[in-house]
């Protein structure tokens, strides 16, 4: 058995994802209790893992038990005690011949001489770990203190390997949690994976030469505006179908001929062309926008104080009336574990492409080890959005109180107006591309006359939804945020994704067992194991200076403890 | 002075070496005293054989550990280099020293830099994916009045 100070963190599924601690996850266990011997847990406290080999090669009742424990030092470091966990496990084979593994172990104390005490009572878990032919597992009791917010959460994590069939893999397959009362932390945190933080009394620390405050105030995603449009009530915003639309030109702009009509009707036809003319300025906008509007009662359309009617059957054109101004799309979040478990993590790169802005280059520490989230707000009344891209660091308090924090925030437009009113034809007739001009020529005639007005209606719609492909430049309101224009943003990919770019690092598995890693800390060389090296050590006990000289030069260069 | 052989297979670096069984005993004495760390000991001829199958010796008079550089046959002598192992024979002091760790094999902290590593020349790419397309359209008409 070996100590090792650090912290482990493996449960779930999947070695090196961080235990999620849900208190209730043994059965019968009960929190609240106030049994619990209280501990300060901080950096003189030495967290455990140590691998045992355990033979089941015995009968498939054999128990075996084990402790593993967290040392309490007092102020001048002497161990005075242990938060222990006593485990035994037992295998058996159930009804479908399958081998089983029980795992029972309850939390207690013990003093330095052994004697342990139990504190609560021994949850029960039993997990199959499949296979019928299983007789030797070697197994790891990991332990994970969880920081949050002071919530005193520990999980326990029984890590087994089949050691005999190798094509057997259950690597975390038993996973228990629990939840300790009386434990608490100090400031002092350790980084999840990889090891303690340096110290915090060194350069810089304590207020000696100055204090850095690193806690951080949540900033969330803020509610809708009070007021808009709709709120208003001088506008009508209808959510109206293609086909809707072209039913719409058709009551604006019908045909005077046809064989039904005689000459009366013709020239009344004609006359309401000329009167919808007119009419035709009632109408502020029309636009498409990569949202469903939010729309629940079915209206009339009414057009400068006239409810439009079908020229043929005189029945009233109806729409849903748009609700509200703003429609939120929450696109999730995206979880992004850290993949080589060091500082490459740090120097990978990636770019979030966020649809109708573009990519936007993501700094490692906001989604490397953390999830990331896009949300969306849509202004229907004229195509503008803000979309914020918020991160949570796991392990965070943030996280654990299930907020994020705002990391940036864009604004662009996303809507195609498409020109049916006689101001946008002013507007963008000098963008318009040659296919484009073409439909709005057509328009500008249609407003005296309406067979081609009702052409353009329906037209420009088609083109819209299905791409609007063919007056692509010539769409006026899409502000480019990154090279996009409006048509383009609608057509180009709508998902948005984290691209990343992994760095790979090439190393021996012996690599860390002959030069160590980096640290840079403060310690007592006797605590420390395996290879160490010292940036400059004073020699501090009677011994001569050639002597020192080469104790120097050796510890600075490695030694092996 | 009393020296004891030994032949170690411990890493010279390790601050507690294995040294196992000792490999004999022998008197000798000190024959020229380079510094306070390197020295020559001349022992009887006799003593070859175990020179010949040691490579660790602890002489009583120091109680200290010195690594057999070298040897020599003159004169029915037999001359050993010595090299004061430092780290042997201060290990309780050693261990009870305070000192800045720079690298470790069981403290560390995996997020400073590092140029031992070898990165791969060529880098990996992956897309993660929102579960939330932005894939929805409609189309809204305003008027006035």
């Amino acid at each position: 058995m070996s100590w090792q100070k650090g912290f482990i963190s493996v449960g779930g599924e999947t070695e090196g994802q961080v235990i999620k601690v849900t208190p209730t996850i043994w059965p019968g266990y009960t929190c609240g209790s106030n049994t619990y011997n209280t501990f300060t847990m901080n950096d003189d406290h030495i967290f455990s893992n140590f691998p045992i080999d355990l033979d089941w090669s015995g009968p498939s009742t054999a128990t075996n038990k084990l402790f593993f424990k967290i040392a309490k030092k007092d102020q001048n470091g002497t161990v005075t005690g242990f938060v222990a966990f006593r485990y035994s496990y037992e295998k058996g084979v159930n009804s479908q011949g399958r081998v089983f593994l029980t795992v029972r172990g309850d939390l207690g104390y013990m003093d330095t001489q052994g004697n342990y005490t139990s504190v609560h009572g021994i949850p029960d878990v039993t997990q199959s770990i499949g296979g019928t032919s299983i007789y030797q597992f070697k197994a790891w009791v990991h332990v994970c203190f969880d920081i949050r917010n002071g919530e005193n959460l520990f999980g326990v994590a029984i890590q087994v390997e089949d050691t005999v069939n190798t094509d057997f893999d259950c690597k975390g397959v038993i996973t228990t949690q629990g939840f300790v009362q009386g434990i608490s932390y100090s400031e002092k945190s350790y980084s999840p994976e990889f090891g303690p933080e340096s110290d915090a009394d060194g350069y810089g620390q304590g207020g000696v030469i100055g204090t850095h405050d690193k806690h951080s105030d949540h900033v969330g995603i803020p509610a809708k505006p009070q007021y808009g449009f709709t709120s208003a009530g001088f506008l009508n915003h209808y959510r109206i179908s293609a086909q809707g639309l072209s039913m719409l030109g058709e009551a604006l702009f019908p045909e005077p001929q046809g064989p039904s009509l005689d000459v009366l009707g013709a020239i009344d036809r004609l006359c309401v062309n000329m009167y919808n003319s007119k009419i035709v300025d009632y109408v502020i906008d029309c636009r498409v926008i990569p949202v469903v509007a939010p729309a629940t009662n079915m209206v009339n359309i009414t057009c400068g104080g006239k409810v439009l009617l079908n020229p043929n059957t005189q029945q009233a054109y109806s729409a849903y009336l748009v609700d509200e101004d703003y429609v939120d799309v929450d696109c999730g979040v995206i979880n992004t574990p850290l993949t080589e478990g060091c500082f490459l993590d740090m120097i990978s790169k990636a770019k979030i492409f966020i649809p109708f802005y573009g990519f936007v280059d993501l700094a490692p520490e906001y989604w490397h080890g953390a999830k990331i989230g896009l949300y969306y707000r849509f202004n229907l009344m004229d195509g503008s959005f803000m979309v914020w891209l918020t991160s949570a660091p796991f392990r965070s308090e943030l996280e654990s109180a299930g907020d994020m924090e705002i990391i940036g925030q864009y604004a662009g437009n996303a809507c195609i107006h498409l020109p049916i009113n006689s101001q946008s034809y002013s507007q963008i007739i000098g963008g318009m591309i040659t296919t484009g001009a073409a439909v709005v020529g057509a328009a500008a005639a249609g407003a005296i006359g309406g067979a081609a007005a009702k052409t353009i209606a329906a037209g420009a719609v088609q083109t819209a939804v299905s791409g609007a492909a063919n007056i692509a430049s010539g769409r006026p309101q899409l502000i480019n945020n990154n090279s996009y224009n409006g048509s383009a943003a609608l057509m180009s990919c709508r998902t948005p994704y984290l691209l990343i770019e992994f760095s790979e690092a090439q190393f021996s598995s012996r690599y860390v067992d002959e030069n160590g890693l980096p640290a840079i800390i403060n310690r007592v060389l006797g605590t420390m194991s395996g290879f160490t090296s010292c940036v400059n050590p004073i020699i501090d006990f009677a011994c001569e200076e050639e002597e020192a000289e080469e104790i120097r030069r050796l510890l600075k260069s490695g030694v092996i403890l | 002075m009393t020296i004891t052989f030994y032949n170690t297979a411990s890493d010279p670096r390790a601050v507690d070496k294995t040294l196992g069984t000792s490999t004999g005993s022998a008197t000798g004495v000190l024959h020229e005293k380079v510094n306070s760390i390197n020295m020559t000991v001349r022992l009887p001829g006799t003593c070859f054989n175990i020179v010949t199958q040691s490579n660790y010796v602890m002489l009583d008079l120091t109680q200290k550990y010195y690594f057999i550089e070298g040897y020599d046959v003159q004169n029915d002598c037999c001359y050993i280099n010595l090299r004061e192992d430092v780290l042997m024979s201060y290990a309780t002091q050693i261990k009870a020293m305070q000192a800045t760790v720079d690298r470790s094999a069981s403290e560390y902290n995996g997020f400073l830099y590092d140029n031992g590593y070898e990165m791969l020349a060529y880098k990996k790419n992956a897309v993660r994916k929102f579960g939330v397309s932005l894939d929805g359209s409609d189309m809204i008409l305003t008027t006035v009045g």
